[in-house]
């Protein structure tokens, strides 16, 4: 039987690498520390594994194929290019076994997730992972949830696959140490008019960590798709905080930063740690 | 022609396998997809605004907008633009 280790969530804007310099230093300092203070609570377990609840933008997943869910289940997950975010170059090592575990349980859950050997993998993953200190240390086996391509997983369906991941982990299928990263959100628009407009829904953001904390995952369920469309079209990436939520419901949500508002990077900044009963922050 | 095509089309030549060829030759390959005369106007002229009024997803026409050189801030400028002109005339372009 294997266990849960750690459970941290954030964004994933690219503008925070590739425009770090239009933001004032302190907050860059604050951003930067916060990642770090992630990335200190994984390493400190030492996991076998991450498992990584994420989203991409038009990669593996396009109008010609865009399942519900996609896990890559190779021996390493293809960095894709990106210039423009200056992420690092290379793979991020899969870890193949624990995978196909997941797509066992996944099956005998009744959660249907396509799979792929060589999925590829953009800033959604990675960035995150870069700032947490975290991308080439660990093995990784990405879930990722498609946010793009309508229609798309309902968080319930979000939350049953968290809660799928670790009745696997928790299972005598498992004897791997895991540690959990959601990413992705909360409040953003990417390419809409609402980006030009600099509208970032402060509001949404402010109601979904407040219910994080307060563990009310009946609210976190309820928000409609109307409410998730009106935040933003990268709202939709709450799907992977929903299925961390699934993973580990009992665990206490402690905000590490909340920046609501960063100008430059169209959107606010949210780090998330949690811990298990018992454990204090 | 449905907006999927022209955001499949838009995902080929941004993140796929279709972006050296429209770097090389854009108007020849994007030909390959059978879009309307004004999909395809839209995409050789980087018509931010005429390509979402189509359908097109707007993550995409981000990214082909950053391929062909045009800046973060003239993007959300044409579609500021557009906006300010839809609430000017009475009518919302959402």
């Amino acid at each position: 039987m294997g266990q849960i280790s750690a459970a941290v969530a954030t964004v994933h804007t690219p503008y925070i690498k590739a425009m770090v310099d239009k933001v004032d230093k302190a907050t860059g300092d604050k951003v930067f520390k916060g990642f770090e203070s992630l990335g200190d609570s994984i390493r400190s377990v030492n996991p076998d594994a991450l498992v990584v609840f994420t989203s991409e933008h038009v990669l593996n997943m396009t109008p010609r194929c865009a399942p519900p869910f996609l896990i890559g289940t190779g021996p390493e997950h293809p960095i894709f290019h990106e210039p423009a975010f200056k992420l690092p170059a290379g793979a991020l090592r899969g870890a193949p076994e624990i995978a196909a575990g997941l797509i066992k349980k996944f099956d005998s859950s009744g959660i249907d997730v396509a799979h792929s050997v060589h999925l590829k993998v953009d800033h959604g993953t990675v960035l995150p992972l870069d700032f947490m200190g975290l991308a080439f240390d660990f093995p990784v086996v990405p879930i990722v949830t498609n946010t793009m391509f309508p229609p798309l997983p309902s968080l319930a369906r979000s939350y049953a696959l968290g809660r799928a991941v670790a009745d696997f982990v928790e299972s005598d299928d498992c004897e791997a140490n895991i540690a959990l990263v959601a990413t992705g959100g909360i409040a953003h628009s990417v390419g809409e008019p609402a980006m030009a407009m600099g509208i970032i829904d402060e509001e949404f953001d402010d109601l979904f960590l407040e219910a994080l904390m307060a563990n009310d995952d009946e609210l976190l369920m309820a928000l409609s798709p109307e409410r998730i469309s009106a935040a933003g079209n990268g709202t939709n990436e709450i799907r992977n905080w929903l299925a961390l939520r699934g993973a580990v419901p009992d665990w206490k949500a402690h905000q590490v930063l909340t920046e609501r508002r960063i100008e430059p990077w169209l959107t606010g900044v949210h780090q998330v740690r949690w811990t298990p009963p018992g454990q204090n922050k | 022609m449905s907006d999927e095509l022209l955001t499949l089309c838009l995902a080929d030549i941004c993140r796929g396998d279709k972006a050296e060829s429209f770097a090389n030759d854009p108007a020849g390959t994007v030909k390959e997809y059978g879009l309307s005369p004004d999909a395809e106007k839209a995409i050789l002229d980087v018509d931010v605004v005429a390509m979402q009024a189509l359908g097109a997803h707007p993550v995409l026409t981000m990214y082909l907008a950053r391929s062909r050189g045009v800046s973060p801030s003239e993007y959300m400028q044409a579609l500021r633009s557009e906006r300010e002109s839809a609430h000017d005339s009475g009518t919302r372009a959402d």
